[in-house]
């Protein structure tokens, strides 16, 4: 509902060669020109990095270029022959070392023959919404692996995960949709359900008695956050107080509070390895305490991530930690000194990471678009093997074995991975709107897989618009820019393919507009007029305010 | 002038809100998610989440829109305006 359906599934849907033949050869024409040091490369061209060879990316038409080699006619609309031939005894002396044919851009849109294998799999998946108002946000797994228990605005939910190709509904408990902002949950052994919960506190559940979640014992609490169990004491981080609470749990269904002590300032989750805890705190970074005494935390040491810590996860030999760290992706510590976690590598993802868990020798890590697999055999050096944008916003990941579910807002679903890493094409938007009095609209070409992504062909479907495309090997978390320019005139509905390397979409389009309505919002379009009341009873129009800036400010309470 | 947009959310539940935190511009009530449609949804985003910031300019256009908080950028974008 707030984020439509998996976009990239639904473009990979489409077929890629609808483009009339006559379209294939209107993409701008870009050329292999012969290998050649940097400062050779001839005016109007640039030199790819990753194969040291020149390419020239506009048609030496639209920006009238003198001095551009000519480019070769490409009547027929067979882009690919000449491909072949230009590629052939030219890069032989390329000190970039690049035997292969060297990759660049055709005018068409035919995906690579030699795909690579995807090491990531995506398992069944239920659609939680139809059950319950999910908004997952925290995830567990029984530790037999066939239950997963869920939390979010939609109170607690928990799916049967035994078979992983298709997971069914069991059950779930709360219905009142802006009284049940949960944040996270532990699991007890024995079926208890420890939830925290903005409104409510502490909540625990009994989730094997039947089908619906039993609330048996309820705590009002405010700020309540991330749990670890550790025997029969329960460490809860407040984050009202900056507070790690300890909590006798020997009689899990009446829980007691025993002590806090503070150190925090915007904790979310506490993870617990030997003796030590690690608090992800999203404004001091990580926070370790020594539970040598297990009631009786005491302050070890305060490592300043220099980033938003907003979840914890160690390796399987617990040598090592791993944080989601928002936007500088995922932090890799040494936990050699166990008190002073030492940051070894840092994993830039393409999105800011909020969640990561591990299992067997995989780490995975989602970020509101993907679930990201990670090789961690050697766990100080991880191996970004792929992503996969999901059905909505990925919230919460939780790993058992080689498998991953992943709390997605509106559902639930399951991904294996095995396999070497290859690139994946994300772009930033599939709908581009341009001005019809003409326009330079710019779409972000992601990878957020762990391969180069190289991409070989582009096409557009009217010759009235133009592109330019900045570098077509994309590294991993790494972007490029593609630019369209058209000089405007009436409508335009226009469709770009795009072929790469991504084993999931070969071929992906994106669709160019402009219409005089203007569409949807986007910068340098009107901005779509709204009539909307506020808290006060006052009546707004947007259209009334022209004539000074309006900051329009999106937000919501949760 | 400053709009807080909030889709799909109760009145209590938005006064609760604006209280707690003290917010002084108006909150609109997008109760039926239509603006969400046409601004929140399917954008030049790489994500599409909560929140998003659009400053439109004196001419009614869009000149700035993000969904992560730059405040720096939505000042220069205001600034820009102002100066015109």
């Amino acid at each position: 509902m707030k984020r439509p359906q998996n976009a990239r599934q639904s473009r990979a849907s489409r077929a890629p060669s609808r483009l009339p033949p006559p379209y294939a050869r209107l993409g701008m024409l870009a050329m292999v020109l012969p290998a050649c040091a940097p400062e050779d490369c001839p005016k109007g061209s640039v030199r790819n990095l990753a194969d040291g060879l020149c390419y020239q990316l506009d048609d030496g038409e639209a920006e009238g270029t003198a001095g551009d080699p000519p480019v070769e006619d490409d009547t027929g609309g067979g882009g690919s022959g000449d491909d072949g031939g230009d590629s052939g005894g030219d890069d032989g002396g390329d000190s970039g070392g690049d035997t292969g044919d060297p990759t660049h851009i055709s005018d068409s849109c035919e995906p690579p023959a030699d795909l690579p294998t995807d090491p990531l799999t995506d398992l069944g998946a239920f659609h939680l919404q139809s059950e319950a108002f999910a908004e997952a946000v925290d995830i567990e797994l029984d530790t037999a692996g066939g239950v997963a228990v869920l939390v979010g605005q939609g109170g607690i939910m928990t799916v049967n995960v035994s078979d992983p190709d298709n997971p069914t509904w069991i059950g779930h408990h709360g219905d009142d949709l802006f009284r049940h902002r949960f944040y996270h949950l532990e699991m007890f052994p024995g079926g208890l359900v420890y939830a925290t919960n903005w409104d409510e506190g502490l909540v625990v559940y009994d989730v094997m008695s039947g089908p619906d979640p039993i609330p048996n014992y309820e705590l009002e609490a405010e700020g309540y956050g991330g749990m670890a169990l550790h025997g029969d004491v329960l460490y809860m981080v407040d984050m009202n107080n900056g507070e790690l609470m300890v909590w006798d749990v020997t009689d899990p269904g009446n829980p007691v509070e025993l002590t806090s002590v503070g150190g925090l300032s915007a904790p979310l989750v506490p993870i617990l390895h030997d003796g030590t805890i690690y608090v992800a705190d999203n404004a001091l970074g990580i926070v370790v305490y020594d539970i040598s005494d297990a009631t009786s935390p005491t302050i070890a040491g305060v490592v300043d991530a220099h980033a938003s810590v907003q979840d914890l996860s160690f390796s399987a030999d617990g040598t090592t930690l791993y944080a989601a760290a928002g936007g500088a992706g995922v932090q890799v510590y040494s936990l050699d000194d166990p008190t002073t976690p030492t940051l070894v590598e840092t994993i830039p993802l393409a999105y800011s990471v909020i969640s990561v868990d591990t299992g067997d020798d995989l780490l995975w890590a989602v970020n509101q678009q993907d679930i990201v697999a990670i090789d961690i055999t050697d766990p100080r050096v991880p191996v970004v093997l792929n992503a996969h944008r999901t059905g909505q916003w990925s919230m919460h990941v939780a790993a058992a074995g080689s498998r991953a579910w992943v709390a997605d807002w509106g559902y639930i679903r399951g991904y294996e991975a095995s396999g070497g890493a290859v690139g994946s094409l994300d772009p930033s938007t599939d709908q581009l709107y341009l001005s019809p009095e003409g326009d330079v609209a710019t779409v972000s070409l992601m990878n957020p897989g762990g391969d180069d992504l190289v991409i070989s062909g582009i096409t557009v479907s009217d010759e009235r618009v133009s592109w330019d495309l900045d570098d077509n090997t994309i590294e991993p978390g790494e972007s490029a820019t593609l630019t369209f320019s058209w000089d405007g005139g009436g409508t335009l509905e226009a469709d770009v393919c795009i072929a790469s390397n991504d084993p999931v979409n070969p071929t992906l389009d994106i669709d160019l507009v402009a219409s005089a309505d203007g569409g949807r919002a986007g910068i340098g379009v009107t901005a779509p007029d709204f009539v909307l009341d506020d808290l006060d009873g006052r009546t707004w129009r947007l259209s009334d305010l022209r004539g000074r800036p309006v900051v329009l400010a999106y937000f919501a309470t949760w | 002038m400053v709009l807080g947009i909030a889709s799909h959310e109760p009145v209590d539940t938005l006064t609760e809100f604006r209280d707690r935190f003290g917010i002084t511009f108006p909150i609109l009530m997008d109760t039926d998610g239509s603006v969400n449609g046409q601004y929140a949804q399917e954008m030049a985003f790489p994500s599409a989440a909560y929140p998003q910031d659009w400053v439109v300019g004196t001419d009614g256009v869009v000149v700035y829109a993000n969904n992560g908080f730059e405040l720096d950028a939505m000042v220069n974008a205001i600034e820009n305006e102002l100066r015109e």
